[in-house]
């Protein structure tokens, strides 16, 4: 069995780092470093091996093409990936929490315009992101899917863990408006519901994704890429990724100590997640 | 869930006994536990499939909407849909293989020690545990699949390998089916069992392309080689065209609603038509378009359909 783990920035690599040390750190744990980034133990006849990817590095893309490298042609892959970083949520009470990503919105494209005092403005394009006419001009973008948590997998992660799930929007920005209000549809389903094609702003936008479920509904940077080469590659049932929510869209106001402390105790239920992967039984035993 | 709770629900002392935990002994192999295994496996396929067939959708596509043929009584929270039948197929032979992976420590020889059905289950879910990896070992077991086949479909049983995997074996090569006695219609079987949790009208056809998907996987696991990545779309193969009376902008609701339908090609579109109130849609597909049903759903979107040309087989 091998796991890899991917970080982003520096204090998620810490993160993780500091959980490879926490299990390798000598007798009684049977895990021993093999190499800088990667411990290992016997577990019966198998071995297992949990890896460690630094990204160093923030988005989509650098996301995909480093879940695309880990399983390029003619390498060993691994059995299971888990991205781990830090998260917005939308609204404050559900910050300082840990997730697992069910499903991903993909927030980015649109355009940005001069708005005459010297700044510039930033608006989505709707047709993106919902229906809009005419049909067969565009469609909208697909939700990107974790069926391991999103209950439609080989198996449930969230109840095997017992993690709770969140939807996603991604982004490639730093996302520092709260809620707006989305436009009511023009034309109801069945079979799609239609909205006028328009620019909207990333408050109508959030509110548009985060009223079509119950879930609550984080904002970060990474999962969108991931989960659409996870499908192009057919490895969804192998990508799973957690996030510990650090602040707030409108409350930014946290130090980097701070996303360093909460990432640091996330580790720990990043150690549980992986102990539910390394062996089901095990973790539920 | 605030982390606070959860390192208090998953302290790390008890997360780093786990992980640290030595191997359990392994267990002492009977026949009796094979035959409870693969009973297990063979009864639950049904119940896998069900579970890693659906995908969530767009929050306002129509799977939500009160009255969507394809909302499903199940307690749900979240829309969903038929997710694409190649990836189904890979999800649910990778569970397959998992079974098998815990098969493996049995033998071939405790296996056959079962009922012939059981026994014959039991070694497919094998050699599909090994050669659905990536062990170099893989080519070696290529040759065990047509006995297994074989003595499978001999073991006087409907469906021998279970209610997904004797169809899809069966759509791998219908000769098998009819060498061996099985039954042809186990489709048809799989469907019925399957409406009992997904009510949709595109459930047939998509049961054939799960089940082709899944024959393409296993045919080229039995070669010992690990299937290929997806390929471009290809062209359907049938098609109709479809004259629709009325505004263009209602017919490209009807084309929208056209394309969502599993099985129509997304090289669905408009045909240049001349005649001034009239538009023209040519339709490819996997499985033949059911005229019924194309009449009950521009009577929906309030299309009005002029003509509609047979189905072709292209």
């Amino acid at each position: 069995m091998w796991i890899s783990v991917v970080s982003f920035n520096q204090n998620e690599q810490r993160a993780v780092d500091q959980l490879l040390s926490d299990l390798a750190s000598g007798a009684p744990s049977p895990w021993r470093r093999s190499g800088e980034q990667t411990i290992e133990r016997d577990f019966g006849e198998e071995v297992w091996k949990l890896q460690h990817f630094p990204l160093n590095a923030q988005g989509n893309v650098v996301a995909a093409v480093r879940l695309a490298e880990l399983f390029a042609p003619l390498r060993k892959v691994p059995d299971f990936v888990v991205f781990y970083g830090c998260a917005g949520a939308l609204e404050k009470e559900h910050t300082r929490s840990v997730f697992l990503v069910e499903a991903v919105n993909y927030l980015s494209l649109g355009t940005v315009v001069a708005d005459g005092a010297g700044g510039e403005t930033v608006t989505l394009k709707n047709k993106w992101l919902c229906h809009t006419p005419p049909p067969s001009d565009v469609r909208p973008l697909p939700l990107g899917i974790f069926p391991l948590c999103s209950g439609s997998g080989s198996f449930d992660l969230r109840a095997l863990s017992g993690l709770p799930g969140a939807r996603v929007a991604a982004t490639d920005k730093v996302i520092r408006v709260g809620r707006g209000s989305a436009p009511a549809p023009t034309v109801a389903g069945p079979p799609d519901t239609y909205y006028a094609k328009n620019e909207w702003t990333y408050g109508d936008a959030l509110d548009f994704v985060a009223s079509g479920h119950e879930k609550i509904l984080l904002v970060e940077m990474e999962s969108y890429g991931i989960s659409r080469i996870a499908e192009a590659l057919n490895i969804q049932d192998r990508v799973v990724v957690m996030r510990v929510t650090t602040d707030a869209l409108t409350d930014h106001g946290k130090s980097d100590d701070d996303q360093h402390s909460l990432l640091m105790q996330g580790r720990t239920v990043l150690g549980h997640l992986l102990a539910s992967l390394f062996s089901p039984t095990l973790g539920s035993a | 869930m605030k982390l606070e709770r959860l390192t208090v629900e998953f302290p790390w002392e008890r997360t780093f006994e786990v992980l640290c935990r030595e191997a359990p002994a392994r267990e002492a192999p009977s026949p009796e536990r094979a035959q409870e295994l693969i009973e297990q496996q063979r009864e639950s396929q049904v119940s896998v499939l069900s579970r890693v067939m659906d995908s969530p959708l767009l929050e306002t596509d129509y799977a939500e909407t009160s009255d969507s043929p394809e909302r499903s009584e199940r307690p749900r929270d979240a829309p969903f849909q038929l997710r694409d039948p190649r990836q189904t197929s890979r999800l649910f032979l990778g569970v397959a293989a998992q079974a098998g992976t815990v098969l493996r420590p049995f033998g071939a020889l405790l296996l056959d020690e079962l009922d012939p059905a059981d026994a014959m289950l039991g070694r497919l879910l094998v050699v599909l545990s090994i050669t659905d990896s990536s062990s170099p070992s893989r080519a070696e077991h290529a040759d065990e699949w047509p006995e297994i086949l074989r003595r499978g479909a001999h073991a006087g049983q409907a469906l021998p390998f279970g209610p997904v995997l004797t169809p899809m074996l069966v759509a791998a090569g219908p000769e098998f089916a009819g060498a061996y006695g099985i039954d042809p219609e186990s489709p048809w079987e799989l469907a019925g069992r399957l409406e009992a949790t997904h009510r949709s009208e595109k459930l047939a056809p998509w049961i054939s392309r799960l089940l082709r998907e899944g024959a393409t996987r296993l045919a080229a696991l039995s070669e010992g080689r690990l299937p290929g990545p997806t390929p471009n779309r290809h062209r359907g193969a049938h098609s109709r065209d479809i004259v629709l009376v009325g505004s263009r902008e209602r017919g490209e609701y009807f084309l929208a609603a056209l394309k969502s339908i599993h099985g129509v090609e997304a090289q669905t579109r408009f045909i240049v038509e001349s005649t001034p109130g009239l538009s023209r849609i040519r339709a490819w597909s996997a499985e033949p378009l059911d005229a019924d049903r194309l009449y009950a759903m521009a009577e929906a979107l309030d299309v009005k359909i002029e003509s509609l040309t047979d189905d072709t087989d292209v």
